[in-house]
């Protein structure tokens, strides 16, 4: 039996065995006592060994703790050296326990935490928390939280805690432990990636706030080309949505023609990671096209991966179409050039170099780009005009004198050109001379035309002088020649007198000729054209042409037959072949051969050795060769001038080939000549070939009579030719009715009773002319014959100086035998019909 | 004091050892320190092994060891630790 078995329990209390009870009481007491040392004696570590109540056997406690307390140890050890801090709370929240790393991450010394209220180690506002978390663990609930803790020093420390309630092995509720994470690296790590995101997403805001607010296109697309993001300017141009536009989306704005190369330039610059660029048409929403500037930059990463592709657009539509219209007017200032045969020049200062635009170029006849040297620029001027272009140049890069000059250039194949040639200096803002820039222009044509029609006005000038001499001067040797014939008709032969006097009239007669040459040239002649064979007057003129030339000069005449038939005038063409014949002469002082040819030639654009100045037709041609002396180019170009010669002053007019220039000019005709110094000269004459039949001139037949009794009414103003007129007709048998002017003879006509069988007057006339008062007497006399009479042409009876059909007319100066012969002719001719 | 007690009624002690653990030398050594000062003559202290004579401790219903057994006089008393608290000890062994 224990004594605790004393303590068995129902017995009953009753004064018999108090005693008994209360010593029993006492054993109880005892046995608590006791129990309560053994305990406190166990827990203060007295104990060294306890019997098994069961096995009877003692247990030492001494072994159980060393092995308890190995536990402990690697328990302790595991504690102490983990990294996680660890905690544990009893049940009113204080802190039991604390490992190192603990009180290392809070910054306490252990001893100091032990027996603190864990919540005060935390921020006031976060304690309400703690002490809320204490009693859920209390209440059986694990958790995990993060939360700040408040070093010694103040300073926080992040943590992530996890709480575990401990229960004794009865399940009572002991306490709370807690792991400590210190998270305060991770946290700092988190807030960097926190930031890194926020400044991301700014920076991103920023982008799309900037691209929205850029003025092009922005896009974004993926290295397959795949389109992730444009700005609101793609969406407002192209009409597209923004999903439309995504993906490959993007590339149905292309203008067709500019897709391949646009895809082109993308696969280039997808596969070398370069810049992509490139300019081609988009369509706007109104399906119009505009110019665009698109580029795009990689994005790549570290290792050089192209991540993506950033992009703009921009529009360039009003400068491409600037381009364009730059370029089509370069094109037509280009074209402008080359037609006007106009370029320009610059010439920079101080290093002169000199550019010439291709047309310069092509004036100089040297390959378009050439560059010459400023020396080499002045050395192409001819050289007399190499010094003035030289101080033009140099005043204008002086003093920035500009000049406009013309002036001959020898080009590269030696031939002269007159160009224009314009400077004018460029200035810096402050007024120096940086470059000159010029036009230059091949004005060859121009002078040669001015050449020609000062040589027409020098001829104009010269036909009417001669024009305005010859009526005056006709008239005086109308007046000579006819007084001079009377007076010699008057003398008797052998008369000492006649001798003088015949001189009085050759000398009129060569005056005649001259007078009559004069206006030939001037092609102010009148001629009186007929239809005739040209060998006829060839031939006739053959045996003339031998007496002019001499028995040193061989005259062969070709003419074969039949030679088309002419429109001229019979005494003209005589005229030219008596010219050509003396200048030939002339050339051949040591004798030589002249040879006269006819034949008809057809030319056309075609005919090979067409002279230039010779029109396509058909025509006889009469050409005069001589084996003399030739001439020189410069000779050949002034031989139709008048009063150009070559030969010894008093020996020529300078009339002979102008005269023949006019008289095939007023003809119809060309004249062509070809000539080489020492190898004679051919002189070639075309003359329009007519298909009317030659008529036979009664003219050839000569009047049987100059008498006659008809009435003549004369009209003449110059007073001496009135005179000799009148005085020549009356002595022939004529009525002549004589009037100084048109007014005075109309009135005459009027009062005259009987028939006026001809009207004889003059052309030229103050108030009234010749062919007026024809016109006004034809109704009231319509049997008169009209004979016109005048030393030249004059648009009143003729036009261009030759005869209107059925006109009659009279040469002046006239010789008696002239007069008559014509008056004769006219009366004879009315009577006829 | 003590020594008018001791000759009154003999003290007898009986203390429970496990073999030479130290709380067990502890209160070995406790033991003889606080006879030989308070009770010099007149008493009896027997020190039993418990790993020896585990039935003899059970017998005296001792458990634990070291436990310190006042036998005489009786009532028996029970001090259990290493006796290093001398006064708590005497105040134990005093007691009726």
């Amino acid at each position: 039996m224990t004594p605790a078995g004393a303590l068995g329990a129902g017995r009953q209390i009753t004064p018999a065995n108090y005693a008994l009870e209360v010593q029993h009481t006492r054993d109880v007491e005892q046995q608590l006592s006791e129990a309560k040392a053994t305990i406190e004696a166990l827990l203060s570590g007295q104990i060294d060994a306890v019997v098994d109540s069961k096995t009877q056997s003692p247990v030492l406690l001494s072994k159980a703790q060393d092995a308890l307390r190995a536990s402990e140890e690697r328990y302790r050890r595991i504690v102490e050296t983990t990294n996680e801090g660890i905690a544990t709370i009893d049940t009113e929240g204080k802190i039991t326990f604390v490992n190192g790393r603990l009180s290392e991450m809070l910054g306490y010394p252990a001893g100091e935490l032990l027996g603190k209220r864990s919540s005060h180690l935390e921020r006031e506002a976060a304690r309400a928390n703690t002490v809320a978390r204490v009693e859920r663990s209390r209440q059986g609930s694990s958790e995990e939280t993060e939360l700040a803790f408040v070093r010694k020093d103040g300073s926080e420390v992040w943590t992530l805690l996890k709480t575990s309630p401990i229960h004794d092995t009865n399940g009572t509720f002991v306490g709370t432990l807690v792991m400590i994470t210190d998270r305060t690296h991770h946290k700092q790590a988190e807030e960097a990636r926190h930031l890194a995101v926020e400044a991301v997403r700014t920076s991103e805001a920023e982008f799309r706030l900037l691209a929205e607010a850029m003025p092009q296109i922005v896009w974004i697309t993926r290295p397959d080309g795949a389109n992730v993001y444009f700005n609101r300017r793609w969406m407002d141009y192209t009409g597209l949505t923004l999903e439309e536009s995504l993906g490959d989306g993007w590339t149905k704005p292309f203008h067709p023609d500019d897709k391949p190369v646009a895809w082109q330039a993308w696969q280039n610059a997808t596969a070398t990671g370069g810049t992509y660029s490139i300019e081609c048409r988009l369509q706007a929403a109104d399906a119009t096209y505009r110019w665009w500037l698109i580029r795009g930059v990689p994005v790549k990463n570290a290792s050089g991966t192209i991540l993506k592709w950033f992009g703009t657009c921009t529009d360039i539509d009003a400068l491409k179409q600037g381009e364009v219209r730059l370029r089509d007017s370069e094109g037509l200032l280009r074209i402008a050039g080359r037609a006007a045969r106009l370029g320009g020049w610059t010439v920079s200062l101080p290093d002169l170099r000199v550019t010439w635009s291709d047309e310069v170029c092509a004036i100089h006849e040297v390959p378009p780009g050439t560059e010459p040297s400023l020396a080499q620029a002045i050395a192409a001027y001819a050289p007399e005009f190499r010094e003035t272009i030289r101080e033009k140049f140099e005043a204008c890069v002086r003093d920035g004198t500009p000049y406009d000059l013309e002036l001959q250039i020898v080009t590269a194949t030696n031939r002269r050109v007159w160009v224009r040639t314009i400077g004018n200096a460029e200035r810096s803002a402050s007024g120096a001379v940086t470059s000159l820039r010029g036009a230059f222009q091949d004005i060859d044509d121009r002078r040669k035309l001015q050449e020609q029609f000062r040589q027409a006005q020098k001829m104009e000038a010269v036909g009417r002088l001669a024009a305005g001499v010859a009526h005056d001067f006709n008239n005086l040797l109308s007046v000579v020649l006819c007084f001079s014939e009377l007076a010699i008709d008057a003398l008797k032969p052998g008369d000492p007198l006649r001798a003088d006097i015949e001189e009085i009239r050759k000398a009129g007669n060569r005056a005649t000729a001259l007078t009559g040459q004069l206006l030939a040239f001037s092609r102010q002649q009148v001629l009186e054209p007929r239809v005739v064979d040209l060998n006829d007057i060839v031939g006739a003129m053959k045996p003339m042409l031998s007496r002019l030339l001499g028995e040193d000069i061989e005259l062969t005449v070709l003419s074969p037959r039949p030679v088309g038939r002419v429109l001229v005038d019979p005494s003209q063409v005589e005229q030219v072949v008596m010219n050509f014949a003396v200048n030939a002469r002339d050339a051949m002082p040591n004798g030589g051969m002249l040879t006269i040819e006819t034949s008809n030639v057809t030319l056309d654009e075609a005919y090979v050795g067409k002279p230039a100045e010779v029109p396509p037709g058909r025509f006889v041609m009469l050409a005069v060769t001589d084996s003399g002396v030739g001439m020189t180019e410069a000779t050949r170009a002034r031989i139709f001038e008048p009063f150009f010669t070559t030969k010894e002053k008093g020996k020529g007019t300078g009339l002979g080939l102008a005269t023949v220039f006019g008289i095939v000019q007023q003809s119809g005709g060309y004249v062509s000549v070809y000539s080489e110094p020492n190898h004679g000269t051919t002189f070639k004459v075309y003359l329009p070939r007519t298909d009317r039949v030659a008529e036979v001139s009664y003219s050839n037949a000569p009047a049987t009579t100059l008498n006659g009794s008809e009435t003549i009414l004369l009209v003449e103003d110059e007073e001496q030719v009135r005179t000799v007129a009148c005085a020549i007709l009356r002595r022939h048998g004529y009525k002549v009715l004589e009037t100084s002017n048109g007014g005075e003879a109309y009135l005459v006509s009027s009062d005259f009773p009987s028939a006026i069988d001809l009207l004889l007057t003059d052309v030229v006339m103050p108030r009234m002319s010749g062919r007026r008062l024809a016109e006004q007497l034809a109704p009231e006399r319509p049997k008169m014959r009209v004979l016109f009479a005048s030393g030249y042409t004059d648009d009143a009876i003729i036009h261009h100086g030759v005869l209107e059909a059925g006109v009659a007319f009279l040469h002046k100066p006239f010789t008696p035998q002239a007069l008559l012969r014509k008056v004769r002719d006219v009366l004879d001719a009315a009577a006829a019909k | 004091m003590g020594k008018a007690k001791t000759s009154k009624a003999g003290l007898v002690l009986r203390l429970y050892v496990a073999g030479s653990a130290p709380n067990s030398l502890s209160a070995i050594a406790n033991a003889k320190a606080i006879c030989a000062e308070h009770f010099s003559s007149g008493h009896e202290l027997e020190i039993v092994d418990l790993l020896e004579y585990p039935l003899r401790a059970l017998a005296d219903g001792v458990v634990v060891t070291p436990t310190l057994l006042r036998l005489s006089p009786l009532p028996v008393r029970k001090v259990i630790g290493n006796l290093s608290d001398a006064k708590q000890v005497l105040l134990a062994l005093a007691g009726k």
